[in-house]
């Protein structure tokens, strides 16, 4: 289920659960004038969407974490701790429950890149810094044909892609 | 910077504590002997100092479903150093400063009645140039300039539920359109809400929490605790954008906060805008 | 051997350069970490991520590390052994030539822990190589240090 307890800390007050996101039509209006209750507190349902992706992605990233200095051969560093949160919130926002686990690799200089391969699909995530990913999608349409895009924190651009993935 | 000339303004709000916040990229050299040489920075007004643990980092980041909250996130366990979060106190402790490997966060908190809050621009010019500070002890270090990755600000707001006389007020007295009595009077009630945050050209650059929950203040009276947080990444990696973030910000919360409250709850705060 | 020094800034780095003593018929090493492997449709086989210029904020000039073969067999080193230690991983070889030809430039960049280390560099201010010439290069390498399982790149 992927239910850990929640490890992050604020000193800043953050919200319970949220309920809904909406957006806003344009910069600095009023929101809707509605506080909503929320529906329950979250629980484990039966019926909640088993997200198979979580673990082994948690379970690599917090390996390529712990790597060694010198991993690669040369002189790699592990991968920041900063950077794995931010693979892992992008993953989050992206995947569904379906989407297949992808391959994580470190990069020397400290970032990663994240990878799904199939058939007729290819997509490739470097991630050097947070709100830094480069993107490289290879696929089928026309031939053989390949996408590149610069993304920082908006990755609305990545849903159709992932959505072939199943 | 001077304050927008129609931006809901109140004489007497239940604001009681505001939070600056950047998070930046740890610089390479960074050691956490060094959070000794950072105090030194601002030790003058912030003579004390606290240790608490660190804080995990924080992204907003937007497209595909929304995040499905059972979805948490621990990693294993990772070597390399430990780390520690730093409080800097003023010596009334209405003031803090806590500074970690990539935080550098600044609260300013009502210690009484009588304090006043201070307004947001000049905590925001003041805080801009412990930026600057910070920044510059990093480039003596040959570290670099300070890189936000994401910047946060949150008005904490607590709105008693005794009126002068100490006769209870209903929870919705404060929230427009918001009528708990069909269902009696609950003696807890807590309401979440999430926006993302859009620029000029639609696209999105943040999120901005609204929480209420009822629990009790210091003196143990009964309140509603009501904060207000937008959070995002700055145009750029850099403190001018990390200040501009923040300025957009307050004026996302201050109308949101105008735009949720009740207009009988506006006449008690001494609404003049 | 002796090796011509290579260029270096004010600061002590080695420059961007194409080595006078390392030919196009050379070889380099590229080493290959099990943890640059990936899973495909066909099976396990090496990320792009293998051919990764450095980031900036690591290296001002964003090289790539390999380690030169000829400079090893001039001093009698036995090369397998040297790009598996102290780290064991597995490596690769690739012509000079299939670098150069991409106006890549293959220097040496002698470092206190290796001394037959090199330097891949983009020309002027190209420091990225496109997925296209990372396939293409992992196309012409061969294995030097085999992973077992592992392609080098998906027909």
């Amino acid at each position: 289920m992927g239910s850990d307890p929640v490890s992050i800390q604020s000193a800043m007050p953050v919200g319970s659960p949220t309920i809904r996101d909406s957006y806003l039509s344009g910069p600095a209006q009023a929101p809707p004038a509605v506080v909503e209750l929320p529906v329950l507190p979250v629980r484990i349902a039966l019926t909640d969407p088993q997200h198979a992706w979580v673990e082994p992605v948690k379970q690599r990233l917090g390996h390529i974490c712990a790597l060694p200095v010198a991993w690669d051969g040369y002189r790699g560093r592990p991968t920041r701790f900063d950077i794995a949160y931010f693979a892992f919130e992008l993953l989050k926002r992206v995947c569904k429950a379906s989407t297949p686990a992808p391959s994580i690799v470190p990069l020397p200089s400290g970032g990663l890149q994240v990878e799904w391969h199939q058939d007729d699909l290819d997509i490739e995530l470097t991630i050097q810094t947070p709100n830094t990913v480069e993107v490289w999608i290879g696929h089928v349409g026309n031939g053989e044909e390949e996408t590149e895009q610069s993304l920082t924190s908006n990755f609305i651009f990545l849903d159709p892609w992932i959505a072939k993935l199943g | 910077m001077s304050r927008p000339h129609d931006l809901p303004d109140f004489t007497n709000p239940p604001l009681v504590e505001v939070v600056l916040g950047v998070q930046f990229t740890t610089p390479a050299g960074y050691r956490e002997v060094f959070a000794r040489e950072v105090w030194a920075l601002y030790e003058t007004e912030f003579p004390q100092i606290q240790e608490q643990s660190a804080l995990e980092p924080r992204f907003e980041v937007f497209g595909g479903q929304s995040s499905d909250p059972s979805v948490q996130v621990r990693f294993g366990v990772v070597k390399g150093p430990i780390r520690n979060r730093y409080w800097f106190l003023t010596r009334d402790e209405g003031e803090l400063i806590q500074f970690q490997h990539d935080r550098f966060i600044h609260n300013w908190r009502k210690k009484g009645d009588k304090d006043e809050y201070p307004r947001f621009e000049p905590i925001v010019a003041k805080y801009g140039g412990e930026l600057d500070s910070l920044e510059r002890y990093f480039h003596s270090k040959n570290w670099g300039s300070l890189a936000p990755n994401q910047c946060e600000l949150t008005y904490v707001n607590h709105i008693p539920l005794l009126d002068a006389q100490g006769s209870a007020l209903p929870r919705s007295f404060y929230f427009r359109k918001l009528d708990v009595s069909l269902i009696g009077d609950s003696s807890e009630f807590s309401a979440s809400l999430r926006q993302i945050m859009l620029d000029g050209e639609n696209n999105p650059i943040g999120r901005l929490y609204v929480d209420a929950v009822t629990r009790s203040d210091a003196n143990g009276k009964p309140i509603i605790a009501l904060n207000l947080t937008a959070r995002g990444a700055p145009a750029a990696p850099n403190c001018a954008a990390a200040v501009a973030f923040l300025q957009e910000a307050r004026l996302r919360i201050v109308r949101t906060f105008a735009a949720i409250t009740s207009d009988a709850a506006h006449v008690k705060w001494g609404r003049t805008q | 051997m002796a090796i011509s020094p290579p260029p270096r800034d004010q600061n002590g780095r080695v420059t961007p350069h194409d080595h006078p003593d390392i030919k196009t018929e050379h070889r380099v090493i590229r080493r290959i970490s099990e943890e640059m492997v990936v899973a495909g449709p066909k099976g396990r086989r090496v990320s792009s991520a293998a051919f990764q210029f450095s980031s900036v904020g690591e290296d001002p000039y964003c090289g790539m590390s390999v380690d030169i073969e000829p400079f090893m067999i001039a001093d009698g080193i036995d090369a397998r052994r040297h790009v598996a230690t102290p780290q064991f991983v597995g490596s690769i070889a690739l012509r000079v030539s299939s670098l150069r030809s991409r106006q890549l430039l293959v220097g040496y960049d002698p470092l206190p822990e290796n001394s037959y280390h090199g330097g891949v560099w983009g020309k002027s201010d190209k420091r990225k190589l496109s997925r296209g010439t990372q396939r293409a290069l992992l196309k012409e390498a061969t294995w030097f240090v085999v992973i077992d399982g592992v392609a080098l790149v998906e027909d």
